[in-house]
């Protein structure tokens, strides 16, 4: 197949989008719960200058003098940041504006200053990086070929996985309750630099592979996607590193097919990612919640017509006509029109249809008719609303033309347990309009008679 | 001291035997955000096993003087001492339940990991709650009567449940005193009751309440004593003594409300309990 057509270059390349997304994402998780995702923003740019100074002084891509450049210019942000909140006043997301971009054009500055274009670190590829490229060069490591990317990125993967696995409770505590954290002698301000060191290192070692705009969404929509699809911390950042591996993959295969540029795809995959889980997330996505309102209102709809039904043979036997005659479609069709999504009558149609199924009501030549199990179902709710009634009309005084509104919308709300403590209180067996309230677990033929 | 090993650490110091320390003591306490006072020249000194009340109008500076007690925020002049001590090596005797909206809801933790936060200045850097500890967790939360709650997401959980997993939290900590910033706010009665039975379990337990609140009803029904707070302390002492007209409305200035003053009304004359709106 075309689209697995895999050589080793392809390989390559995937494997430093691999490493580097998933460094990015498990640290990145840690700024978007703590609501630092412009942080991450900030530092990716304003690491430039840390790497420009690692260039002239150490002359080359050696890692380990480049980490400690960004991890310098990422805790020179974060304190110049932290320093013009609290000694000057400048609000946080001003002063980081003024602080990372000062400190990248600076390191633009430097760059053409010294003139190190030759050293592909021109100004586009700050920006964008090139993931190809970047993984064309090799490194050995005994008698094994490997791209030489991956040796700063596994540095940073290791850092970050080990600062969350040594920090999880203080990342936990100083993310969730700075305050509380200080009275119990944990520093956030430690956590913070921490965390920020982490996400300078991170940001450098990515670099060179997919740039710095690039980095910000690795770092945060793996993070952001992954709480959608869970509560709680740990799975998040599991999550997070998997949605990163699999836009990763998915990106390079687009790009190789598409023959686009590796890494903005990659970053497109992610984001991709991330919509289809803002609509298809089990609780927290847009489709779930679309459909606990269509279910919600079906059920209304049904429930709506089970009491249409009641309320219906309830009269005729009151008037003392025998036999009791079922109503028809036009009149709960009538009752239908409000909380309809497919319109009155189609709407009307499917929950005849979902009641007749579950055996609730039954169709004969006289109308509709519940059942002995929709009439006990009918009940509980006419004792609701009746209940409801009772308690707004002797509680809150309200008028009796103004009890059915607020009992008909409540009536699908109030537990059994609720009614019968109502009921309890109130002591009456009879509705502020005098009509009777069912007994709880009905005897079917009691109430009305059937035909 | 940043990464103090537990031997080395002060704040678990035993308390002098028999001394008469007072749990906490404020001495001349004056705390400003830039060059705006908030509280000025407070002395306060609370005696052990009370239920203390800190009560006053909005931006009386309550929630500054319970952050100042936790050295949360610096002080312009004055010293706060917990057992005759700072507070940084007293800190373990300390619990604390912050303001409910201080923190953010939506976090992705259960109530259980909450709870277990309380115990996380015990444990020290870098070590991880035990199996015990969690079962201490649990026993907290069934002391505020969630216990069917633990595996809750907290955003899945109503404003007086959030409260009592902040109390439950507080309860972990396992501490001497215990320090609250409006535990009673815009909770429901069940979660009023629960609250007032811990509080009122604590002071069996000779522990020192001092807790923020806002409802002059209940005030005389909770706390052994007040503190009533306006910038300065307007009025301190046993409840008996300083919850009077005069001092609530030199506390409030104009700001004590006809509904206020009916409800003292009432009280004085022996008439039923007014229920705010
Ligand atoms: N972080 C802050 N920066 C500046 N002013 C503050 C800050 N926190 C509180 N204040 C001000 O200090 C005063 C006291 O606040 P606070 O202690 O929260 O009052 P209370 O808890 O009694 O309502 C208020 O006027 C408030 O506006
Ligand atoms: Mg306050």
């Amino acid at each position: 197949m075309e689209w697995l057509n895999l050589d080793i270059s392809t390989l390559r390349t995937m494997a430093v989008a691999v490493a580097a997304s998933a460094s990015c994402a498990i640290i990145g998780c840690f700024l978007v719960i703590r609501g630092m995702s412009l942080l991450g923003d900030a530092i990716s740019h304003a690491v430039l200058p840390g790497i420009v100074v690692a260039f002239l002084l150490a002359d080359g891509r050696h890692p380990v003098p480049l980490l400690v450049g960004a991890i310098a210019a990422g805790i020179l942000t974060t304190f110049l940041t932290q320093s013009l909140h609290r000694r000057a006043g400048v609000q946080t997301d001003a002063g980081m504006g003024v602080v990372f971009t000062a400190l990248f054009a600076g390191g633009v500055v430097m760059i053409s200053a010294f003139d190190l274009t030759h050293v592909d670190l021109d100004p586009d590829c700050v920006l964008f990086g090139d993931l190809g490229v970047a993984a064309l060069r090799t490194a050995r490591f005994g008698g094994f070929e490997f791209p030489q990317p991956l040796i700063p990125l596994g540095i940073a993967f290791g850092l970050n996985a080990a600062l969350i696995g040594l920090l999880w409770k203080e990342l936990k505590i100083t993310s969730f309750d700075p305050q509380l954290a200080t009275t119990l002698g944990i520093s956030s301000t430690i956590v913070h630099y921490a965390v920020m060191s982490a996400v300078s290192c991170t940001a450098v070692a990515a670099f060179e592979s997919v740039g710095s705009i690039l980095v910000i969404s690795m770092l945060i929509v793996p993070g952001a996607t992954a709480r959608l699809l869970t509560d709680r911390l740990f799975p998040m950042v599991v999550i997070a590193a998997g949605a990163a591996t699999v836009a990763a993959v998915a990106g390079i295969l687009i790009a190789g097919h598409f023959d686009t540029v590796e890494a903005p795809t990659l970053s497109v995959a992610s984001g991709v990612l991330f919509a289809i889980t803002v609509i298809a997330a089990p609780r927290h996505g847009l489709l779930a919640a679309w459909i606990r309102r269509l279910l919600l209102s079906l059920r209304i709809v049904a429930e709506d017509v089970l009491a249409r039904v009641y309320r219906h043979q309830e009269r005729q036997r009151v008037d003392g006509k025998l036999p009791i005659l079922g109503l028809t479609f036009r009149g709960l069709s009538e009752s239908v029109r409000e909380g309809a999504i497919l319109g009155g009558r189609n709407t009307c149609r499917v929950t005849l249809w979902i009641l007749g199924w579950r055996g609730l009501l039954t169709h004969s030549s006289s109308g509709y008719l519940l059942t002995d199990a929709g009439l006990s179902r009918a009940a509980d709710l006419i004792r609701s609303h009746r209940a409801w009634e009772v308690y707004l009309r002797e509680n809150l005084g309200v008028a009796l033309d103004h009890l059915h509104e607020p009992a008909h919308r409540m009536e699908h709300f109030l537990t059994p347990e609720l009614t019968q403590d109502i009921l309890a209180d109130a002591g009456d067996l009879l509705d502020p309009h005098g009509r009777p309230i069912p007994l709880d677990a009905a005897p079917s033929g009691t109430e009305v008679d059937r035909p | 001291m940043l990464f103090s090993s537990p031997t080395a650490d002060s704040s678990n110091a035993p308390l002098p035997d028999g001394a008469p320390l007072p749990p906490i003591e404020v001495h001349d306490l004056t705390v400003a955000y830039g060059r705006k006072p908030v509280l000025w020249d407070i002395d306060l000194e609370f005696n052990e096993g009370e239920l203390v009340g800190v009560v006053g109008p909005n931006g009386a500076g309550k929630s500054t003087l319970i952050k100042a007690m936790l050295d949360l925020v610096p002080s312009a002049s004055g010293w706060v001492r917990i057992y005759g001590e700072p507070y940084a090596a007293r800190r373990k005797q300390v619990g604390y339940v912050p303001q409910r909206e201080s923190v953010d809801w939506d976090f992705p933790v259960n109530a259980r990991d909450v709870v277990l936060m309380g115990m996380y200045g015990r444990l020290g850097w870098f070590r991880r709650p035990s199996r015990k500890d969690h079962h201490t967790a649990d026993e907290c939360l069934e002391k505020v009567e969630m216990s069917a709650y633990g595996d809750r997401q907290i955003s899945q959980l109503s404003g007086g449940q959030q409260q009592r997993v902040f109390l439950a939290r507080a309860l972990a900590q396992d501490a001497r005193i215990y320090v609250m910033d409006e535990p009673f706010a815009g909770v429901d009665a069940a979660t009023e009751a629960s609250i007032v039975r811990v509080l009122r379990d604590l002071r069996a337990e000779g522990k020192t309440v001092v807790a923020v609140h806002h409802d002059l009803q209940t005030v005389e029904e909770y706390f052994d004593s007040l503190v009533l707070l306006n910038l300065r302390v307007v009025a301190n002492g046993p409840t008996s003594e300083v919850f009077t007209r005069d001092n609530l409305l030199a506390t409030y200035g104009g700001r004590l409300t006809i509904l206020d003053r009916a409800a003292e009304a009432v009280r004085r004359g022996g008439g039923p309990r007014i229920d705010r709106p």
